[in-house]
């Protein structure tokens, strides 16, 4: 979510901004960064920051984009600086209530969150949330922020409060969006998450459910997050025992994979693969070894293999 | 307790055979049973020991793939995750099939349950990664917060039990089994030796040893009134029976014979007394007609009369015998040893048989040293027995021949009785045919008329507890002699005692 904004902003920046090593450097960084190079991030990130010197929205971005790095290399506290940089400068520019300054708080919040100082990421986060609120158009942004005030809730072990912030997150992009819409999706499936950590079982399915009824009615049967979403709940049953449950939703995953993509497809191995544990582990042991023999002749190594 | 008959003994003496061999059998499948539990357990032990450190790895690499993909995006780990993921199934597959009972099954089960918990829990975070919908900061949470999978590993530490110091346990106790089963069979076959042992003795061995030792008590004329060896079989019992009915036969047969052999004795007695009282008026009357012949008898004449009387004379010892060995056959002539002058006895014999061996011109001489002691016998039985051995001594001898008759005192002291000859001897064979009382055919023929006056001879010795001897062989003249005791009694000198005793 963050990267969007990210993103967003640069794109913004970049429209009124000359063109240079800053812009190339900085492309160049983030499109290694959005694709997981860090290696090949580092050394253009850094050299935008250098370029950057004397402009501040560029000197802001390309803080805020360093520290994105640290973040994907598992070093919050490296980044922390970066964004606390960042934001003051964000302040400054675009006044404290402008999304970019929100977006800058979030960065922050999330960056003390993980290296440890969750009060002060709890305090940064209801301050970038209380100044989205003031405008209901950025429905998008509260409904982030929700969510990532409900993840360090749980980090800081108060599970009421985040699921209260999980179903406004919820609340708030059904009301923005409408409740068949991706983003009402992810929420769902945020929801999900958190009961299934929790162990709430039963809310966990209601949502998943819920997040499976979204996806199939948007995207349609046989799109790929749709039959994501039916394995993964089948699994979610096989784990709760339901095992006639998790039969159907195999059932319909390959039913919906093999009209998309062939019955030969190597797409629908893992979920061959999953249906075979499932036989086997109800005592069809023919059955299992039919389908295991299917998935191996359709998995890449089996296609690589084959002359 | 009555045996059961041989029929019903050697069925069960077969089945016991058969219950052996399937103990034996039984013994076998268990050895056989005990390896084959070794060799599987070995074989799980083998396949728990590689699949655990393996599986661990997968497991392992399921979760790392799963944190890359999570955090990386690149659908290279995903890959990645499938195929360790295909790995660590096969492996829980592999364990399951190699459980050994149905808690180790359980186990695998367990781990399974955990390992579908967490890919529940773990795949729709990664769905959402496929998605483009979780950023690399919530997936560094997810990555952070995600359960590991130790919590799926962990139950399988159980399995690592089945280690090498269990196979050992194993394989002492296959060999425990081995041991058992061998004392099974050795107990299964002594037993059964014995109690066939047993069956066999008591039903067959025993009362057929019994019944030998009862047919060798028995005695021709005794009756078979034995009761039947106890516990005896039917058969046994039969055979019983059967022995008892052939000794009745044999006793009547011999009844029979014995009463032929009475009638035949007292025909032979009364024939005897007939030829005794003939022979006794005819020796009278050639005696009287021989003193009758004025001039007295000359030339053929005499020797007419000579061969008339030493006829006479052969013919009354024969019956003489008869009579003898009929009164002791019939129990009317029984042997009092008393004191026997021996120089007496044996020359009164010599004399009584002169006109025999003067006709026949043997030279006789009585060899008895001086001052030879008395001996303890039965004088008149003793004048039997002489005369008899010296009248075979001069029967066997041919003219010109000589007989010695005489006493010598052994190194204890008794005294022996000798008739010695010079005469056409004796052989071996014939020799131990005279002293059993039967002949050979040869000796019918060497040694005619030994018949009833050595029997009489034979009767009277072992009457005085002493037995003939004969040495001697054929040629070579013969030797008859016997061993008498001394007299130890009072010195009695009425040689009438001798006689009419």
């Amino acid at each position: 979510m963050r990267r969007v904004f990210s993103t967003a902003i640069s794109l913004l920046l970049c429209a009124c901004a000359d063109t240079g090593p800053w812009r190339r450097d900085w492309e160049l960084g983030s499109r290694a960064l959005s694709h997981g190079r860090l290696a090949e991030a580092e050394p253009a990130l850094e050299a935008a920051l250098a370029s950057a010197q004397g402009d501040e929205l560029r000197f802001a971005s390309s803080l805020n984009a360093l520290g994105d790095l640290r973040m994907a290399q598992g070093a919050p506290d490296k980044a922390e600086p970066l964004y606390r940089r960042a934001l003051a400068i964000m302040e400054k520019t675009s006044g404290p209530d402008s999304p970019e300054t929100a977006a800058a708080v979030a960065y922050l919040a999330e960056a003390c969150a993980l290296s440890g100082k969750e009060a002060e990421a709890d305090k940064l986060l209801r301050r970038a949330l209380a100044s989205a609120e003031k405008d209901p158009k950025r429905h998008a942004e509260i409904a982030a922020r929700f969510s990532e005030l409900a993840v360090l809730q749980r980090a800081l072990g108060r599970d009421n409060e985040a699921a209260l912030a999980y179903r406004r997150a919820l609340e708030v992009t059904e009301k923005a969006l409408g409740p068949e819409n991706r983003f009402a999706a992810d929420r769902l499936t945020d929801l999900a998450l958190f009961h299934h950590a929790r162990g709430d079982f039963a809310d966990a399915e209601t949502y998943y459910q819920r997040a499976l009824a979204v996806k199939e009615k948007i995207l349609g049967p046989g799109h790929s997050e749709v039959e994501s979403a039916l394995n993964d709940l089948a699994l979610f049953y096989e784990a709760e025992d339901k095992l006639d449950d998790a039969e159907e939703l195999y059932k319909r995953a390959l039913a919906q994979l093999e009209l998309a993509h062939g019955k030969n497809s190597p797409r629908i191995a893992a979920t061959l693969g999953h249906y075979a544990h499932l036989q086997r582990r109800r005592g069809r042991a023919a059955q299992a070894a039919a389908l295991e023999a299917r998935a191996r002749a359709l998995t890449p190594r089996a296609a690589k293999a084959a002359p | 307790m009555k045996s059961p008959n041989l029929r019903t003994q050697l069925v069960l003496v077969s089945g016991l055979v058969w219950v052996y061999s399937l103990g034996v059998g039984a013994s076998y499948w268990r050895q056989n049973r005990s390896h084959a539990r070794l060799e599987t357990s070995f074989h799980q032990g083998l396949t728990v020991l590689a699949a655990l450190p393996r599986l661990r790895d997968e497991l392992r690499r399921v979760d790392q793939t799963g944190d890359q993909y999570l955090l990386s995006g690149k659908p290279v780990w995903l890959e990645r995750r499938e195929e360790s993921l295909d790995q660590v199934r096969s492996l829980l597959r592999e364990l399951d099939e190699a459980a050994a009972d149905e808690h180790d099954r359980a186990t695998v089960a367990e781990a399974d349950r955990r390992l579908t918990a967490y890919l529940a829990e773990r795949s729709p975070w990664i769905s959402r990664r496929r998605a483009g919908r979780l950023a690399p900061a919530d997936a560094a949470r997810a990555t952070g917060r995600a359960r590991g999978l130790d919590a799926v590993a962990k139950p399988l530490n159980e399995l690592k039990n089945v280690n090498v110091a269990e196979l050992r346990t194993r394989r002492l106790e296959a060999e425990e089994a081995s041991r058992a089963a061998l004392r099974l069979i050795l107990l299964a076959g002594a037993a059964s030796a014995a109690f066939v042992a047993i069956v066999i003795s008591r039903a067959l061995i025993g009362p057929v040893a019994s019944l030998r030792e009862k047919a060798r008590g028995w005695t021709l004329g005794k009756p078979w009134n034995f009761p039947p060896p106890r516990g005896a079989g039917p058969e046994v019992i039969d055979l019983h029976e059967t022995m008892g009915e052939m000794a009745t036969r044999l006793n009547a047969q011999f009844e029979r014979e014995a009463e032929l052999g009475r009638l035949k004795g007292s025909l032979v007695s009364m024939a005897s007394h007939e030829f005794n009282n003939g022979l006794s008026v005819l020796g009278t009357t050639v005696d009287l007609l021989r003193q009758a012949e004025k001039p007295p008898p000359a030339g053929r004449r005499a020797e007419y009369y000579v061969i008339v009387e030493t006829n006479l004379r052969a013919l009354a010892l024969a019956t003489r015998n008869l009579l003898d060995l009929g009164l002791i056959e019939s129990g009317q002539f029984t042997v009092r040893p008393h004191r026997a002058d021996l120089a007496g006895v044996l020359s009164g014999a010599i004399k009584a048989l002169q006109p025999l061996y003067e006709r026949k011109g043997l030279h006789f001489s009585l060899e008895i040293p001086d001052g030879v002691p008395a001996a303890k016998a039965d004088p008149e039985a003793l004048v039997m027995v002489a005369t008899n051995l010296v009248g075979n001594a001069v029967k066997y001898t041919p003219e010109g021949g000589k007989v010695s008759v005489g006493v010598s005192t052994e190194a204890d002291g008794r005294l022996r009785v000798y008739v010695s000859d010079t005469g056409i001897g004796i052989a071996a064979s014939d020799r131990k045919a005279i002293l059993s009382g039967h002949r050979t055919e040869e000796g019918r023929q060497t040694a005619q008329g030994f018949g009833v006056g050595l029997m009489l001879v034979k009767k009277i010795l072992d009457a005085h507890a002493t037995k003939l001897e004969i040495e001697g062989a054929p040629g070579k003249g013969s030797k008859f002699s016997f061993v008498l005791p001394r007299w130890d009694g009072p010195a009695e000198g009425n040689p009438q005692d001798q006689t009419s005793a």
